[in-house]
């Protein structure tokens, strides 16, 4: 009985550390399979939480995970590798366990005949690696610009001279480097640039140009009085003193600039004043300019949008020698002041019809720093007087305010131009009597209710029925495709079906079916699959 | 014989043209400016598969000839020699090596129209070569190269151009409105600092989240016409699989970093613009996302970046947009939405009393010609496809990192360091 028992205990104890053993290969076993099942994980908390334990069990973790890669024809190593990339990733932020991660990889590697495996073991090794594998090869200076490039950056903040030296170098981009390495290291002072200007005058025609560049981009205001003269010498410089200046900007830079336009530098002066930091003084200038001077001016006045001008430019469209200009220039200068005096042009004033354009496109931006409602109210004002000339000439103005009360005046009015003018309103009630308009024959009307609907019903199938109705009507080919593309935009049965009968059409046929493909394609990705599934997935 | 097929033929046209005035070739360039042969640059194209292709690229006039091609695609090159026969009537240099290319003393301005993970080193060795570059977005796969290529094109006196430009021309995609009127709003002021801004669906931008990588690609035989091994160039060797190459690569690390790395020069460059940071980097990235596959890019929900004075920038995946009415640009003091919906009242107005922002150079060949940094160059540009790519690194390692703008690295990070600098495989480390 004794040596039974002792038999029996004797094999229990030779049992343990295999028992032991099995416990913690089971351990990591679990590990490693429950990671396995959850990867890719979807967010980044239950990433940590999976990830540590994996990477607390490594290196059996990672060599256990290693071991199952196949040859990648086999195509079945993504879960794996999600998941060793993903206790790399993880363990890089912590020593120990990049350690034990690290360490699991090597053994992986040496344990892998797979290339294919052996390298993506690799690359992953290298993320966690503790020297630097990369390195950068210095090359030799071999070239004119590479030598001359070092020299500079041995010199470092001295680089003065040599930079001074390399202007008076024949190669552009020699000098153009070293010009810029200044730049580039903070060394374009005042002093430099002083330096620099000392030597100007003996500096070729093109090494001008690059120095007074230079100057104009770290904005040197030292060296104006400079710049001023070589404007007045013009030629090829002046241009580049005049970008210059334009960088640089104050009073004196402005008023060298303003006496350029209208002459030979006219562009390059009216680009560098549309940037002209700080604000520009042109009342004085325009008013006392004649001739191109004055064009430029105007054009300038516009562009600035200096409003101090407005009034002045309104009297000029009366002379017949800047009427157009000043024409051109109104939207940008007038406010809601000029109103009154832009509609007595449009309607009295000014008889000539080409003009009409011109004077809605002002009075509109007059307006447009009232609310839609205070615009109605000022332009209204006119077209509700029964006397008022030319009232017709509103009607655009008064859609535009896009307003209900703008629609249901012109729905009263009804006439022709009224119905035009509708179909430009942004305001979706306008669609109804677009609408009327079009049953009673108006294929313009038609296309105007057609684009509206398009733009403005929210609702597909409301959208797919009225752009059908509208097909109905429509009698060009032309308007028949254009609202057969719309319908594409309104992937309804009742959008399918009537793009379906068009198939055998001569001439709608093909703009019919692109159409559908259209729609198609987009059911493809609108049938709840997330793009990346519905690519994945051929079934989808 | 005609004035082009004049033009094209070499040394007989040199000769002919000392003895001809220049009238009787007629109008040339633009502007009825003639332009010797002499003065003409010269473009060649690398990548003519994708992007180089284009309407906007594959073009050839009188101030900038396209004068040769290189593709590791053959079939793609041939395609681009018959077009470019058909177009010009022109035999284009062709080349497989893009080394050849840039070597070609023929050409002036080296065109990288490749994959992002050739963008930095290609740059650099033109850069070295002596040449200047027109870069695709974006303009490097790593912070790394892009460091790289700046002290290159520096080095060499080269002048560089990246090619997106909405900081200076063309409505800001579904923004509704260019980016001048907001550079002007917000140099004013008026919205108060520091400014948040948001790029996502709801304020107009798609991050094309199409752009993603398959798992368990099927192993496939190379197709005879691509040189497989220089198409990966300096990235690891992988089996290869149609869905690696030939515009999706976007979805894979390797190569470029899915519709973030694709589109993120394009709708951040000019934010770094507006708010006037051509010159900072973002301190601190932080990421919410599923877990990303080691080579095939996935989804992403929201990057934030954090500049040091609290300004922000807030990325929102497709799917995952901010509901409501979103601002694109919000400030203590104002708030701007699409269509330059602004709370300021009549900021129309004042904007149009405002200054236009500093002109800038944007003629990229008159850049070439006088030398001049062009508006978006190697220093700005290196800028904002850094912050696309430590949003990149922030994705691959699933966490927020912080960055030190001083030294361009991530502090106390080892891990996201080596994604600073990423090896290349085999000779190409050396060029770089």
């Amino acid at each position: 009985m004794k040596r039974t028992l002792y038999i029996i205990i004797a094999a229990m104890l030779l049992c343990l550390p295999v028992m032991a053993q099995d416990a913690r290969n089971r351990a990591t076993e679990t590990i490693v399979q429950d990671v396995l099942a959850l990867v890719p994980i979807q967010n980044q908390a239950d990433f940590n939480n999976e990830m540590q334990p994996l990477v607390s069990a490594a290196p059996k973790s990672i060599t256990m995970l290693a071991a199952m890669l196949k040859p990648a024809a086999q195509r079945v190593n993504a879960k794996v590798e999600y998941a060793i990339h993903g206790a790399v990733a993880f363990a890089g932020t912590n020593e120990t366990w990049a350690a034990n991660v690290r360490e699991g990889l090597k053994q992986a590697i040496a344990a892998q005949s797979d290339k294919d495996a052996k390298q993506f073991l690799e690359n992953e090794l290298r993320l966690l690696s503790k020297t630097e594998d990369v390195t950068y090869v210095a090359h030799p200076a071999s070239t004119p610009y590479a030598q001359a490039y070092d020299k500079l950056v041995s010199l470092g903040s001295n680089a003065g001279p040599e930079i001074v030296k390399a202007m008076k170098n024949k190669d552009h981009a020699l000098r153009m480097q070293a010009l810029k390495f200044a730049t580039a290291k903070g060394l374009a002072t005042d002093e430099l640039a002083a330096s620099v200007a000392k030597k100007y005058k003996s500096l070729s025609e093109e090494a001008k140009c690059d120095v007074l560049y230079w100057l104009g981009d770290n904005k040197i205001a030292s060296q104006k009085p400079l710049l001023a003269t070589v404007v007045a010498k013009g030629g090829k410089p002046a241009k580049a003193a005049i970008e210059a200046l334009g960088k640089i900007g104050g009073d004196d830079a402005q008023k060298t600039l303003i006496d350029q336009l209208g002459g030979e530098n006219n562009a390059e002066a009216f680009r560098a004043l549309c940037s002209f930091p700080g604000k520009l003084n042109l009342l004085e200038p325009l008013k006392a300019a004649e001739g191109d001077k004055k064009l430029s001016l105007l054009k300038l006045a516009s562009a600035r949008r200096y409003t101090d001008a407005a009034d002045d430019i309104l009297k000029l469209t009366k002379e017949d020698t800047y009427s157009e200009a000043a024409l051109a220039a109104l939207p940008g200068v007038v406010t809601p002041e000029q109103t009154n005096a832009i509609i007595g042009a449009l309607t009295v004033l000014d008889k000539n019809p080409k003009h009409v354009p011109a004077w809605q496109k002002a009075c509109a931006a007059a307006l447009q720093t009232l609310s839609a409602d205070e615009q109605y109210k000022k332009i209204s004002f006119f077209t509700n007087q029964p006397m008022m000339p030319k009232r017709a000439l509103l009607y655009p103005l008064l859609a535009a305010t896009g307003t209900d009360a703008s629609v249901a005046d012109l729905e009263k009015i009804g006439d022709e131009a009224a119905i035009e003018a509708l179909g430009k309103s942004t305001n979706y009630k306008a669609a109804k009597p677009l609408l009327a308009a079009a049953k009673a024959g108006n294929e313009q009307a038609l296309m105007s209710y057609v684009n509206l609907v398009n733009s403005k019903e929210g609702n597909l199938d409301s959208r797919s029925a009225k752009l059908s109705e509208a097909f109905e009507l429509a009698k060009s080919v032309a308007d028949k495709k254009n609202i057969l593309s719309k319908l594409a935009g309104a992937p309804t049965r009742n959008a399918f079906l009537l793009a379906g009968k068009q198939l055998d059409d001569k001439e709608l046929g093909y703009t019919a079916a692109t159409a559908q493909g259209y729609r198609r394609c987009r059911r493809r990705l609108c049938c709840g699959c997330t793009p990346p599934k519905a690519l994945r997935d051929d079934s989808c | 014989m005609n004035r082009r097929s004049f033009i094209t033929k070499g040394a007989a046209s040199a000769a002919l043209f000392s003895i001809l005035p220049r009238e009787v070739l007629g109008k040339m360039g633009t502007k009825n400016d003639i332009i010797a042969p002499s003065d003409q640059l010269t473009r060649g194209l690398i990548g003519v598969g994708g992007i180089g292709r284009s309407g906007s690229h594959f073009i050839s006039d009188q101030n900038c000839r396209l004068v040769a091609l290189c593709d590791v695609d053959q079939k793609h090159l041939d395609s681009a020699l018959s077009a470019a026969k058909q177009k010009w009537g022109e035999d284009l240099k062709s080349y497989h090596d893009f080394r050849d290319l840039i070597n070609d003393p023929n050409v002036d301005i080296v065109h990288i129209a490749t994959p992002p993970h050739w963008h930095g080193l290609m740059s650099v060795i033109a850069a070295n070569a002596g040449k200047d570059i027109f870069c695709e977005k974006p303009m490097t796969r790593t912070i790394g190269e892009g460091k790289r290529v700046e002290e290159a094109v520096k080095r060499n006196g080269r002048v560089f151009r990246l090619n997106t430009w909405f900081r200076f021309k063309d409505t800001f995609y579904g923004l509704g409105t260019e980016v001048k009127p907001l550079k002007k709003l917000v140099d004013s002021g008026l919205l108060g600092w520091p400014l948040k801004v948001r790029i996502s669906g709801a304020t107009g931008f798609a991050w094309k989240f199409f752009w993603v990588g398959k798992e368990n690609l099927e192993v496939q035989q190379v197709p005879k016409e691509l040189d497989y091994d220089l198409w990966l160039g300096p990235a690891p060797y992988k089996p290869y699989n149609i869905h690696r190459t030939h515009q999706t690569f976007r979805g894979y690390f390797d190569y470029d970093g899915g519709g973030l790395a694709d589109m993120g020069q394009h709708y951040i460059d000019p934010v770094q613009y507006i708010l006037g940071k051509d010159d900072e980097f973002p301190i601190k990235v932080e990421i919410d996302a599923p877990q990303q596959h080691p080579d095939a890019v996935g989804i992403w929900r929201n990057i934030t970046y954090t500049y040091a004075d609290g300004c922000q920038i807030i990325l929102e995946g497709e799917g995952f947009e901010s509901k409501g009415k979103v601002p694109y640009i919000e400030g203590p003091k104002g708030k701007v939405y699409k269509g330059f919906e602004c709370t300021i009242p009549n900021v129309q107005q004042i904007i149009n009393e405002l200054p236009d922002p500093e002109e800038r150079n944007t003629d990229f060949l008159e850049c070439v010609r006088t030398r001049r940094q062009f508006a978006l160059n190697e220093s700005n540009g290196h800028h904002s496809a850094t912050i696309v790519n430590i949003g990149v690194c922030a994705l691959r390692l699933n966490r927020t990192l912080n960055f030190d703008p001083k030294t361009q690295t991530f502090i106390n990070d080892d891990e996201a360091n080596r994604l600073v600098n990423q090896p290349m495989r085999g000779e190409w480390a050396k060029l770089i």
